[in-house]
């Protein structure tokens, strides 16, 4: 037993700088990034149309401009709500949070569809709010704004008792307010930003609500030309535009000396009692909803009023539900653990963090579409014997979860920063291995955020509709995509049954989740 | 075990490695599912809406004992789709069966080399025009493309009766189609093109972009739009018409072009894929769709397709193809046409007429 221990890694290592955090993380990040490499490098070289530069730029300037819009709307409003929402207690707070979550698990076509359907349904005329560029915008605010809300409460919840009444010592509510938002600012906005990076690969809401952008013109060489060299040369020129736009960005807000200081390890604050903030805040977060939950989802299910399909509906629940779990846990799974695995790699070096983030926003402004189908053509090539691995639910579950690394490895990062080092010192100094210190310290401590970590990517790989149509063994249908592949031609009815259904059932999800954190308390930020 | 729980009052390892636990069960349940795949079985990737093709596969089942794994599509948001899927997958295919809505997507399946010919006996008394003349697709039950019109925006004698009606000032900012690009809105222009030529081709779709028509994401938007009154007329599939009719909109179907042109019939075309994984099985399910048993409840499904054999007894509300003028064009080329299109002057259109 000795001579074993005396071989083991110390838990320092967690601590010190080293050559090998770049070596790992950059060999992980690569084995993401190889599905879309696969596509891109069978097409290198093969003939191919020539990018159209005037139709191009000018659909990548309309998505850049909707980017820009969802990013600033997002943070603008969910920066300031998420840190009151953490900050004051008020009637209703807990359901409030947990039905923010809803727009999350929708696909963003179906409430697109639903934004559309609420314009024709109340005759709102073409040029309104609900249409072109203030409807796509609507569509993909839905989701990037819950994200915002999120991050900026968990913010808030990272602050102790004694730092929340510091504040108050020094000045009044609107002191510890500002304070907080300045807070919450670097993560908050980062999430804004990957918000709006994730609606320029998304062609649906925008095609829907009359605002091409370039994920059409990806769509068009995909789908109408059949040309993947094209699309390919398209995505690339994509993520370059992005990165350059955003990687300045990305490095300013990750030198913020705020994210290596957040609190250590603590009991969060208690949510303070104000008669303004108890009536105030329920009628935020409402118009909140109304925006995001309730005019889509009224569009999308006014056909129920003539009938209720509920045997059919039922049916195609039973149909898909399993390998809709299926892929929704694994890709949140996956995600956690190799999200986990990068943080502790980047650790507390700074370079590192900065290149975490920076290759976060590369992947996340990949289209799912290069992806799905690199991974197609890896599991069209590779022996048969990796069949399992590269075709069938596996392989949807593992695109899936690496579709939202990004979000995953965001969020561990930021987990990861507020550990306090001395764990790792104490740990050393009694002479435990790292293993131990990771199964009896480190894990244990991270395994609650990682069950939320986890759930966020289960539910947004839930509502992922490119991957899973592309890469879904037969007879494997997700349940979003049953709706999305039967809405076609099936009575209005149905379609809106299935979309209430999904979304009663996300909303159970979230329910349990929520039950769960208020029995077990530990599931906190 | 050993377990320190920490000041704050974390959990126990031991869940977290329950939920080891349980990942690894589901792992392995990946795998097994994989291992244990049905030999009696075929794989269909479908471009025919879901609720059409299911029925039709679970017939399939019922008689034969073969079990079919239906991945179907929809063009209801532009996918990236099955057929970038089969290409794709070209290599090493999963698909045995290719069934598409339009013989389009067939022809370019074949022009990249991923069908295999299949002459199906039950083809026999299928037109010819429908069908490849090797055998790489065959084409059964059909659809149209129809002028459909809202009644409370449009009196009866009123109604457009051509698809150049859709240029008629009168329906400035009034009409609709979905994007030239994709589906068979996609085919439908390949088809004008090639019955009017190219100039005139090229003038119908500037006339539409001058007299504001709108471009929309689908045929089933198309459908919503006129049914809601947010456009007056669009033009669609039978299948998007017959829908909206069912649910009560106000709204009517007009065959077009029946003193002149035609309307353009969109026969459903099903592929043999090469090296297909379960060959047998494919060609008794593609004997199966080919006959006029399946011709029939196609027909009489919600779809309301019209048999293109003659004999077939479709409910009245099916227009017979003898009683429609058809527009007179070569399926087999359509493709090789549209890609030219699609790369050139639709491509540029389309771009500048996105909204």
């Amino acid at each position: 037993m000795g001579r074993k221990e005396q071989v083991l890694i110390s838990p320092m290592v967690l601590e010190q700088k080293s050559g090998w955090r770049i070596i790992g993380m950059s060999l992980i990040l690569l084995l993401a990034l190889l599905p879309s490499l696969a596509l891109v490098v069978s097409v290198s070289g093969s003939s191919s149309q020539a990018i159209l530069l005037d139709t191009f730029w000018q659909a990548l300037s309309r998505s850049l401009l909707l980017a820009l819009i969802v990013t600033l709307v997002s943070l603008l409003l969910g920066l300031p709500t998420g840190v009151l929402i953490g900050l004051y207690e008020f009637p209703g707070r807990r359901i409030f949070l947990a039905l923010l979550a809803l727009p999350l698990l929708i696909p963003s076509f179906l409430w697109a569809i639903g934004l559309l359907m609420f314009r024709l349904y109340f005759e709102l005329g073409s040029d309104g709010l609900f249409a072109g560029l203030s409807g796509a915008s609507m569509g993909f605010i839905s989701l990037s704004l819950p994200l915002v809300i999120y991050t900026s409460f968990l913010s808030v919840r990272t602050l102790s008792q004694g730092q929340v009444d510091s504040a108050l010592l020094c000045g009044s509510q609107y002191f510890l307010f500002k304070q907080t938002l300045k807070l919450s600012l670097p993560y908050a906005s980062l999430i804004a930003v990957f918000g709006g990076v994730l609606t320029l690969s998304d062609p649906g809401p925008g095609q829907i609500l009359g605002y091409a952008g370039i994920a059409t013109e990806l769509l068009v060489s995909f789908s109408a030309l059949y040309d993947f060299s094209l699309a390919a040369r398209q995505s690339l020129i994509l993520i370059g535009v992005i990165l350059f736009l955003l990687i300045p960005v990305v490095m300013k807000v990750s030198q913020s000396p705020i994210l290596g200081l957040l609190g250590r390890d603590f009991k969060p604050a208690q949510a303070i009692i104000n008669p303004t903030a108890s009536w105030s805040l329920p009628l935020i977060v409402s118009l909140i909803l109304l925006f995001t939950v309730l005019i889509p989802l009224t569009g999308l299910t006014q056909p129920l009023l003539r009938e209720f399909p509920f045997k059919r509906a039922v049916q195609e629940v039973l149909r898909t539900i399993n390998d809709t779990l299926l892929y929704s846990f694994f890709a949140g799974v996956i995600a956690t653990v190799i999200g986990l695995f990068l943080s502790m790699l980047a650790g507390r070096d700074n370079a590192a963090r900065r290149l975490l983030l920076a290759a976060s926003l590369f992947l996340l402004s990949i289209p799912p579409a290069v992806s799905a189908l690199g991974m197609i053509l890896l599991g069209s090539y590779a022996p048969v014997w990796m069949e399992h691995l590269l075709r069938g639910r596996f392989a949807v579950a593992l695109l899936l979860g690496l579709r939202f690394l990004p979000i995953a490895t965001i969020l561990s990062l930021r987990k990861i920063g507020t550990s306090s080092p001395t764990w790792a010192q104490a740990a050393s100094l009694h002479g435990l291995s790292l293993w131990k210190y990771l199964k009896i310290i480190l894990l244990p401590w991270f395994f609650p955020s990682g069950v939320l970590i986890g759930f966020a990517v289960a539910l947004l790989a839930t509502a992922d509709i490119t991957t899973i149509v592309l890469l879904r063994p037969p007879d494997a249908d997700s349940f979003p995509l049953a709706i999305f592949t039967i809405m076609a031609n099936a009575p209005e009815a149905l379609v809106a049954a299935l979309c209430l259904f999904y979304i009663g059932g996300a909303a159970l999800a979230i329910a349990a989740i929520t039950w769960i954190g208020s029995n077990y308390g530990k599931f906190s930020a | 075990m050993e377990t320190i729980i920490l000041a704050n009052g974390d959990i126990p390892m031991s869940r977290a490695i329950t939920v080891l636990h349980i990942c690894i069960s589901f792992f392995l349940s990946f795998i097994t599912e994989s291992l244990c795949a049905q030999i009696k079985e075929v794989v269909v990737y479908s471009s025919v809406d879901d609720v059409f093709a299911r029925p039709i596969a679970e017939s399939f089942e019922k008689e034969t004992g073969i079990k079919v794994k239906l991945v179907p599509d929809t063009e209801e948001t532009k996918s990236t789709g099955l057929l970038n899927r089969l290409i794709a997958e070209k290599n090493r295919p999963q698909a045995d069966v290719f069934w598409s809505g339009d013989p389009i997507r067939a022809a370019i399946l074949n022009d990249k080399g991923i069908a295999a010919p299949y002459t199906s006996s039950e083809a026999k008394d299928l037109p010819k025009l429908f069908s490849h003349a090797e055998g790489y697709w065959t084409g059964f039950s059909a659809r149209a493309r129809v002028i459909l019109y809202n009644k409370k925006l449009i009196p009866k004698d009123k109604a457009p009766d051509s698809v150049m009606d859709l240029l008629d000032p009168g329906y400035k900012g009034k009409a609709c189609i979905a994007n030239p690009l994709f589906g068979t809105t996609s085919m439908h222009a390949a088809a004008l093109f090639e019955v009017l030529g190219e100039q005139k081709g090229k003038e119908f779709f500037e006339g539409l972009a001058k007299n504001n028509a709108k471009m929309v994401s689908s045929n089933g938007e198309v459908r919503r739009r006129v049914a809601s009154g947010d456009c007056a007329l669009g033009v669609t599939d039978t299948d998007d018409a017959y829908q909206a009719i069912r649910e009560g909109k106000p709204v009517e179907i007009v065959y077009p072009d029946q003193e002149g042109m035609g309307t353009l019939i969109v026969p459903n075309a099903v592929v043999l894929i090469k090296g297909a994984p379960h060959p047998e099985q494919a060609k008794k399910l593609i004997d199966y769709l080919l006959s006029s048993k399946v011709e029939k409840m196609l027909a009489e499904s919600e779809a309301a397709q019209m048999p293109v054999r003659s004999g077939v007894k479709a409910p009245a509300h099916v227009k017979s193809l003898e009683s429609l003028k058809p527009m007179k064009v070569n399926y087999s080329q359509l493709a090789n046409r549209l890609e030219a299109l699609s790369q050139g002057f639709l491509r540029e259109w389309a771009g500048r007429n996105r909204s």
